[in-house]
């Protein structure tokens, strides 16, 4: 299923936008906002289990750094493709 | 005192009897590989002898069949030589092992040379001792009772010094039938026991009473008083020789074959543990799950990607995450 550029709603409720969405190691990887509270972003990483989709929270501070790096690049290169 | 003599009367006998037994079945291999090399030998020669009739028939227009015949009789000699040369490389292989055994007991036996040499030496200084105490003695009853130890240790130090040159002269005699043997090993002499340095017993008699059976050691413990062969001596023995069948045919070494029937295993309720299943169902944290998903038109992905709101914080967000030491 593809969510990128979607609006999804998570277990408790608040909602997002995913900015972008990355595939790195055989992993898929969304960088989400939250559309209510702009200070809340995360990069999350994509799970599927029993056909339902799961988003986890990275907190792994060094695949958080080269996932933001990455997801900076594709970000500029997004904004400039929709500007 | 006497013990200490006692336990060199052993020991020496174990090196003499193990020695002899090492020296048999090295003979016996040693035998069996000229016997091998002699086969392989002719063989070669029968080979030699089919292969110059197979030339000669081809050259005088034989029949097929006759060159077929010759042929395959090459071919059956030409096996036999693989197995001879299989059987040489297998002796060759266990005389080795066995030459291996007598070297290590060559070697134990020298640290038990220098042992007998080390209680001479104490022997010696304790008799000395006994001599200037018998000196300057002014007791009478004193003086006879140190001259009686002194002719009791002076006789003991004779035993250990003949036990010591035996023992040598022994080691001399290997020496020379090793070096024999490089040369021509049918010309072995067998080794002299005439010297017998020991007061009790006759090692040449020994010997001779000395079966090479399971029953060695029963027999010998019968025939004198005090065991000839002690069962704590540690002789040095090939572990790969012992492991191996053949060879221990010969030498009836003892050594576990199978398990003890007392060994009981443990008793295990193998359905009473619990691994666990596929079918349990271990917490695994996917995340929060997405419940509900919405298509946003482009219009509006456009307007979010170039909020000047949204955007900044974004940004900034990112930025914290990247740790500039690590993108250098």
């Amino acid at each position: 299923m593809i969510i990128n550029h979607q609006i999804i709603t998570l277990q408790d409720n608040k909602k997002y936008f995913v900015l972008e969405e990355l595939l790195e190691e055989r992993e898929r990887y969304c960088l989400i906002i939250n559309i209510e509270d702009d200070s809340d972003v995360k990069i999350t990483l994509r799970n599927e289990n029993n056909g339902k989709l799961f988003l986890k929270e990275v907190d792994d501070k060094k695949l958080l750094n080269d996932l933001s790096l990455k997801f900076k690049t594709m970000l500029e290169k997004d904004q400039e493709m929709y500007s | 005192m006497e013990d200490m003599v006692e336990v060199y009367d052993d020991k020496i006998l174990s090196y003499l009897e193990k020695d002899n037994e090492v020296e048999t079945i090295l003979e016996s291999k040693i035998e069996e590989l000229d016997s091998e090399k002699q086969k392989l030998s002719d063989k070669n020669a029968e080979l030699k002898e089919l292969e110059n009739s197979y030339r000669d028939k081809l050259t005088h227009d034989s029949s097929t069949d006759e060159i077929r015949e010759i042929a395959d009789e090459i071919d059956r000699i030409k096996e036999e030589l693989n197995g001879l040369q299989g059987n040489i490389d297998l002796l060759q292989m266990n005389i080795n092992m066995i030459s291996e055994t007598r070297d290590k007991n060559e070697k134990s036996k020298e640290e038990y040379i220098t042992n007998v040499s080390n209680t001479i030496e104490d022997y010696e200084k304790k008799l000395d001792a006994i001599n200037k105490a018998i000196e300057i003695c002014d007791n009478a009853a004193l003086k006879e009772a140190f001259e009686e130890e002194q002719a009791d240790m002076q006789s003991k130090l004779n035993d250990l010094k003949k036990q010591r040159e035996k023992e040598l002269d022994i080691s001399i005699n290997n020496t020379i039938k090793k070096e024999d043997s490089n040369d021509d090993i049918t010309e072995k002499a067998p080794i002299e026991y005439d010297n017998a340095p020991f007061d009790e017993v006759i090692v040449s008699d020994l010997l001779n009473k000395i079966d090479l059976s399971d029953s060695q050691q029963t027999n010998v413990e019968e025939n004198n008083e005090k065991p000839i062969i002690k069962n704590d001596i540690d002789l040095d023995v090939n572990e790969d020789l012992l492991k191996n069948d053949d060879v221990n045919k010969e030498i009836e070494i003892d050594y576990p074959k199978t398990l003890p029937n007392d060994i009981v295993l443990p008793n295990i309720d193998i359905e009473n543990i619990n691994t666990p299943s596929l079918d349990d169902n271990i917490p695994v944290d996917n995340g929060q799950e997405i419940i509900d998903n919405i298509s946003v038109d482009a219009s509006k992905i456009s307007q979010i990607l170039s909020s000047s709101s949204i955007m900044p914080s974004v940004y900034n967000w990112l930025n914290n995450n990247i740790d500039e030491k690590v993108v250098e």
